[in-house]
């Protein structure tokens, strides 16, 4: 195979998965800097996952 | 891009009695939508595994055709998040249906839509260097999908714009539903144009014929649903990071309020 094909797939997983990353890191400390009395609701969120 | 902030009128201004705003609670998480992810990664590996490894090259294009299993797949769900987008900021503008969680699913499927029509264009590019002998050429169906990309980064930006979320809301979907008029064009264009991009091969819309048969058919076939199931995934989690957002603001501004009467009832 050449490797425009795997520059290709490499492109797209690369993209997406970056993207996707950032999304779940930002919403993680989004959900850090919400006030205490979220404190139980984060607590079983990390239990979760 | 961080530019999907709306908020509830209700929770930005403070109460009748002039208290703080009313709290929502954050975006819980969902099993449903941990399956999603798996689903759709697991989607994704099986179309780079059969893509890549089990189906045959073109009799034409050789190996160069395993691009189509992720390339046309980018387009429809670009398409696709553009869509939801034009038939949200829709739902905000009727005043029946008017809430500011359609304008946030609005930008957020908007901000989806631009990575994947980002890595349309990026695809076809590779593709393109190898078939046609150029990275880019002002072909109506490139320009007019790189102009789409324009258009909602534009989108995106007017969102980033300060203004009341009523206001911002409103614009946006307006920007929108103007926004969207490329979409049909940018699909149309290889029919409307001599292009050199080749027309529709899933299906033509001329001849309602496909030319993708076998396992490639069923590949390209997965590839369209594990990346849908990507977009969805995506969609879910920008929309639940715009409504953390939301709340913070909620809370930056009750804290305000608060501050504030501290200081008025102080001695």
């Amino acid at each position: 195979m050449s490797g425009y094909i795997e520059a290709g797939y490499l492109a797209v997983l690369v993209g997406l998965g970056s993207y996707g990353s950032s999304l779940l890191w930002r919403e993680r400390l989004a959900r850090r800097r919400l006030p205490p009395e979220d404190a139980g609701e984060r607590q079983a969120a990390g239990e979760d996952r | 891009m961080s530019t999907v902030t709306t908020r509830p009128a209700r929770a930005t201004a403070p109460g009748a009695d002039g208290g703080a705003p009313p709290r929502r609670p954050a975006p819980p998480r969902s099993r449903g939508l941990r399956l999603l992810g798996v689903s759709a990664l697991a989607g994704v590996a099986a179309t780079v595994a059969l893509g890549l490894f089990v189906t045959p090259p073109d009799e034409f294009m050789g190996n160069l055709v395993r691009l189509l299993y992720v390339h046309p797949p980018m387009a429809w769900v670009s398409f696709l998040a553009y869509g939801v987008s034009f038939l949200a900021s829709l739902g905000y503008l009727w005043r029946r249906t008017r809430t500011l969680a359609l304008d946030r699913l609005a930008g957020s499927s908007a901000e989806v839509g631009v990575v994947f029509t980002a890595l349309t264009l990026v695809t076809g590019s590779i593709w393109g260097r190898p078939t046609w002998g150029t990275w880019w050429t002002w072909d109506p169906l490139l320009t007019t999908t790189a102009l789409l990309l324009v258009v909602y980064l534009g989108y995106l930006a007017l969102r980033a714009v300060p203004a009341t979320p009523e206001v911002r809301a409103r614009r946006a979907a307006i920007a929108a539903l103007v926004a969207f008029v490329d979409v049909p064009v940018v699909y149309f264009s290889v029919l409307w144009w001599r292009s050199l991009h080749q027309a529709p091969t899933v299906l033509d819309p001329t001849t309602h014929r496909t030319y993708v048969h076998g396992s490639m058919a069923w590949t390209l076939l997965l590839g369209f649903v594990s990346f849908t199931l990507v977009y969805a995934w995506l969609l879910a989690h920008r929309y639940r990071l715009a409504a953390l957002a939301d709340r913070q603001a909620d809370e930056g501004l009750a804290a305000a309020l608060a501050e504030r009467r501290a200081e008025a009832g102080a001695p």
